[in-house]
């Protein structure tokens, strides 16, 4: 019980962080319909293949702390190696879409619009980075053989990452392109 | 929760996905918006509660998030007024 206490008081405070800048975005956001213009330059394809590429990370992570618990580790390494393997796929996609937009001049300096775009994808990017070194800890030991439950730590914090991608894809993309400017 | 659970979850998760990105098609952008963060909302739920197995953990893991939300809630209506008298109205 212990290492799950822990990890939520972790993430209590990761709220505040990501919640906060959610927040002075949306205050921000009130004041500017305009950005609605600059958010339409977002790659809203690449963001959504990015959101299913998460939610199933997000299920072969439950998957292989499933299998951890029924002592199957081969199974268990598995999954969370593919975990790992879309982890990487969707800081390819977001390495693509930073090349596509400081291509285009789009860069932090250009508006607030951007300056919190790239603030609360880059931010949410280091926390994938630091997931994926996390899991790859975790790997390495149930190839070896070791029951670990610190799989459950790592997992809820790797769902936690796509929870919060779950609110930046509508507020950077989704709400911004199409009808819902 | 069984695999076979797990996945079912993953797939309301795509269809809510897809839901959102059919809404954002919507004339009317405060419905529209509305309506997208409520599914936003709703997917997060379902990470949270079975994903993260919130669904059984005690009552003082729940205390901890909603300090974190309360700590996010006093932050945005402390910078309102900011917004409304520096910016004007």
């Amino acid at each position: 019980m212990k290492h799950r206490l822990g990890i939520w008081f972790f993430l209590g405070s990761e709220i505040a962080v990501f919640g906060g800048l959610i927040a002075c975005y949306l205050l921000y956001r009130f004041r500017h319909p305009e950005w609605g213009l600059q958010a339409v330059h977002t790659l809203t394809g690449i963001g959504a293949i990015n959101t299913v590429v998460l939610l199933t990370s997000s299920l072969t992570m439950i998957l292989a702390h499933w299998f951890v618990e029924e002592d199957n580790f081969k199974s268990a390494a598995n999954y969370l190696g593919m975990t790992i393997l879309l982890g990487i796929v969707f800081l390819l996609f977001k390495s693509y879409e930073y090349h596509h937009e400081i291509n285009q001049g789009l860069v932090p300096t250009k508006s607030l619009f951007w300056g919190f775009y790239y603030l609360m994808t880059g931010l949410h990017a280091l926390h994938v980075i630091g997931g994926l070194v996390a899991n790859g800890i975790i790997w390495t030991g149930l190839r070896k053989g070791f029951s670990t439950h610190r799989i459950e730590s790592v997992g809820i914090y790797w769902h936690f990452v796509d929870v919060v991608w779950i609110f930046l894809f509508p507020l950077l993309y989704i709400a911004s392109s199409g009808g819902a400017q | 929760m069984k695999p076979r659970h797990l996945v079912g979850i993953w797939v309301l998760l795509l269809v809510l996905l897809g839901v959102s990105l059919l809404l954002a098609n919507l004339g009317n952008v405060l419905l529209a918006t509305t309506l997208i963060f409520g599914v936003a909302a709703l997917k997060a739920t379902l990470v949270a509660l079975f994903y993260m197995r919130l669904k059984w953990e005690p009552g003082y893991i729940f205390a901890i998030i909603f300090t974190g939300l309360a700590v996010v809630l006093i932050l945005f209506f402390t910078l309102v007024p900011d917004i409304i008298y520096v910016y004007g109205n």
